[in-house]
């Protein structure tokens, strides 16, 4: 059984993996090169070493092969290319292999690995890969000493967790030292008295002058297991500022010799703790994974969470109605005190479970990469608004459907290059991937400049699968909408990728499923667009209590635009068609009473709460407007989740049960009722439903 | 690590490893050890091993030793001890007070008041 240390590892390096395919894939940015590989170089040396402290040491032997290559590459001995990003890749999917043994066991032979490792060592200059060979494990490259030395001034100052993380000065000074000759000062100002102290936190810090052949990379290496909450400056010194020279290369005696300074320069070799440093326990080498500024947190605790803090939302309502209705001043106070606190809460937690998009976008740059590679495509994904945040229920449930999207714009939009070139594009496809906050929406939007969705061939399509009748009448929009039924697909041969039909409807529903809406845009010729609007969280929202007959419906405040006044006299003299008219401006509603089938007369003056449905606004009519409500989305329970006009259900503040209205789904309810009562007579085509 | 005072209950000899798994135990002994006593005098010469954390913790006892106005010093030590703190780039030698007869006088036989 693997120790929760191992599992930190695997979870550590499963973002590192991330970030390395992420860098990779960004290779062939000129600019950003020197910084990209920078970056994939530390994260594979994390990988070597945690995986090594781990047991993972099949991981470390392979990663070692990678570092060495990258090590070239950062000294310029070996040229960033297509053909090393495509490597690095192939590497990380096979540490991925990797670590999928369990530490301390040999992995199967695996001829696929062995040429990956004479890939990755035919890519190295000559020189070097005798030096590897001969030299197994050695972290530092012999030739740096080649290069010039200079000195650099270094100031360290860890993080207070420093020790409980495992991290070790000595070893840090250790590893420091064997780049060359070094001062070590360390600063003790920082130490409180005893009574102050937490004899687990680092009060210490230090100034390091170090004169080395090895490059800021190099030396920042060596702080990579204590950077997180530290401060690393490294700054080169010119020589002639450089104390080194003047001073003497001894080690400190031990001499009876008391001073008031609280630092003291000394001069530190690479072998001056033998003797003293401990092996690293994996206990111990675990802590160092962990990182000050975040917490790894199992979403479940995370769910229970939130799920408590509705509850406590829940409850404050009640009290605050009770509270109310007992009518004692007393109380009115600490019960405000208490909403607002309970208001702060509930944000403070819900926004604990915002994640940026730009988690997810990662493994859409590889699946562009691999799926344009696998169709002979040249596409490019660019990636706009990663900071973008999002509920994690709600991202763990984009995924797929971004997927779909990006298969059908990869597979069916984006010409094959030489088409293009005729065509007069750029021989690059480009897919626009980009996500805004929209008021309490985020819109996440997928834009191709392939050739866009063809028309006529998805109408006759349609005209063929019986959908539609030949001379329906459509707009534009529901022409595209079209391509959104069940079994859709005008691709005329099935590939491994898309064209089987299944893929659109699926990401409908699961939109639909999110509260969210979907927009299609297509400019034939130049490229299509989807555009997913979706809610920023799906836990608790601000609802608008309504009431019809004895019943109470909540709508989601986001989808209102306003309410108006219906008076009986207005719908008798419209002669019963539903529509009300706002500045000037012809809006068809829903009667919730008449959709729901609800006993009773509705009143004299009734509500209409305009919402948005898309582009559309639509009008549901009620019998009052009660208020705002704090809305803590409760599921249905397997009995009733079938009922599709809900979305979930609350608890009032008196101890009753509101229903949530999904609007996309009441309008498509009532839709589907008109289209059938007309279908009856004849006038559309129930397979529409 | 175990923690020895003399019997004339002039010094606390600290033996086995100074680091961070002792920290929290010597802290609470060194604090203890600091309220009862007028001067702090500590016999390192069977520290094993040492880290940043152990020698932090010296340096925190003669702050409050000097807070106290209580006289503070190391009276023997390791060559280990030593070489960690020069490693550390911190100068044993702000611990280690001068030899003096009382101080010899103080390393005389201990007795364990902690194991």
């Amino acid at each position: 059984m693997r120790n929760i240390w191992a599992d930190s590892f695997l979870q550590e390096a499963e973002d590192l993996l991330a970030e390395i395919q992420e860098c990779a894939l960004g290779l062939d940015d000129e600019n950003q090169s020197a910084e990209i590989v920078g970056r994939l170089f530390r994260a594979f040396h994390t990988i070597k070493g945690s995986g090594a402290m781990f047991g993972f040491d099949c991981v470390c032997k392979f990663t070692h092969h990678v570092e060495t290559l990258l090590d070239h590459v950062r000294e310029g001995r070996v040229a960033v290319s297509p053909q090393l990003a495509e490597l690095l890749l192939a590497a990380a999917d096979e540490i991925k292999r990797l670590l999928a043994v369990e530490p301390g066991s040999a992995p199967e032979p695996s001829e696929e690995r062995e040429t990956l490792i004479a890939t990755l060592e035919a890519f190295c200059p000559v020189s070097a890969q005798i030096s590897t060979a001969a030299i197994g494990l050695i972290e530092q490259d012999n030739s740096a000493a080649i290069a010039q030395e200079r000195s650099w001034q270094i100031v360290f100052r860890p993080s207070k967790d420093l020790f409980v993380c495992a991290g070790n000065p000595l070893l840090l000074l250790r590893d420091l030292g064997k780049l060359g000759s070094m001062q070590v000062v360390a600063h003790t100002d920082h130490v409180p008295t005893l009574e102050e102290l937490q004899p687990s936190h680092c009060y210490l810090s230090w100034t390091i002058t170090l004169r080395t052949a090895a490059d800021e990379n190099t030396i920042r290496d060596v702080f990579v297991f204590v950077e997180g909450g530290a401060e690393v400056t490294i700054k080169p010194m010119d020589d002639a500022t450089c104390p080194m020279e003047d001073e003497t290369r001894v080690a400190l005696p031990v001499a009876p010799a008391p001073t008031s300074h609280r630092s003291t320069k000394v001069e530190s070799s690479a072998d001056s703790t033998q003797g003293l440093e401990r092996t690293s326990t994996a206990t111990d080498a675990g802590k160092a994974l962990s990182k000050e500024s975040t917490v790894r947190v199992p979403s479940a605790r995370l769910d229970r969470l939130v799920n408590l803090v509705g509850e406590l939302v829940m409850n404050q309502s009640r009290l605050a109605q009770a509270a109310s209705a007992a009518g004692l001043p007393e109380l009115t106070n600490p019960v405000q005190e208490m909403e607002r606190l309970v208001a702060e809460l509930r944000d403070d937690v819900l926004s604990i479970r915002m994640l940026p998009i730009g988690t997810i976008f990662g493994r859409y740059r590889r699946l562009v990469h691999d799926l344009s590679a696998e169709l002979g495509k040249e596409v490019d994904l660019i990636t706009e608004g990663a900071e973008t945040e999002l509920d994690k229920s709600i991202l763990d449930q984009l995924g797929e459907p971004l997927v779909h999207i990006l298969r059908n714009s990869i597979d069916h939009g984006i010409e094959p290059a030489d088409q293009r070139v005729e065509l007069g594009k750029p021989r690059r496809g480009t897919i626009r991937l980009s996500a805004a906050h929209m008021g309490s929406h985020v819109v996440i939007s997928i834009e191709d400049d392939g050739a866009g969705i063809p028309r006529a061939a998805v109408r006759a399509r349609a005209i063929d699968r019986k959908i539609i009748a030949s001379d329906a009448s459509l707009s534009d929009r529901e022409l595209l909408n079209l391509i959104l039924l069940p079994g859709f697909s005008t691709s005329t041969s099935v590939t491994s990728v898309s064209g089987r039909g299944v893929g659109m409807d699926v990401v409908k529903r699961q939109v639909d499923a999110l509260r969210g809406s979907l927009t299609l845009a297509s400019d034939e010729g130049k490229g299509a667009s989807v555009a997913l609007s979706l809610p920023l969280t799906l836990a608790i929202i601000e609802g608008l209590i309504v009431q019809v007959g004895a019943d109470q419906f909540i709508i989601p405040m986001v989808a209102i635009t306003e309410n108006v006044e219906l008076e009986r006299a207005e719908r008798i003299k419209k002669n019963g068609r539903n529509v009300v008219v706002v500045r000037g401006e012809l809006i068809p509603y829903i009667d919730l009473r008449a959709a729901f089938q609800i006993e009773g007369h509705a009143p004299e003056i009734e509500k209409v709460v305009i919402v948005h449905h898309g582009d559309d606004r639509v009008g549901l009519v009620v019998d009052r407007v009660l208020g705002t409500h704090q809305t803590v989305l409760q599921p249905l329970g397997k009995f009733l989740r079938n009922i599709e006009v809900v979305s979930g259900a609350t608890i009032m503040g008196d101890g009753s049960v509101a229903l949530i209205l999904d609007i996309a789904a009441v309008v498509h309810a009532v839709d589907r009722q008109t289209l059938l009562a007309l279908s009856h007579s004849g006038k559309a085509i129930d397979q529409a439903m | 690590m175990q923690m020895l005072q003399d019997q004339s209950d002039t010094s606390l000899e600290l033996t086995g490893d100074l680091d961070i798994d002792a920290a929290v135990e010597v802290h609470k002994a060194l604090l203890a050890y600091l309220e009862h006593h007028a001067r702090i005098w500590l016999d390192l010469s069977k520290i094993e091993y040492c880290d940043a954390a152990g020698v932090q913790l010296l340096v925190a006892a003669q702050r409050s030793a000097e807070a106290a106005g209580k006289p503070f010093a190391i009276i023997a030590v390791t060559e280990a001890f030593t070489t960690v703190c020069a490693s550390l780039g911190i100068s044993s030698g702000q611990f280690i007070a001068a030899t003096s007869p009382l101080l010899e006088s103080a390393c005389m036989g201990k007795e364990s008041i902690d194991a």
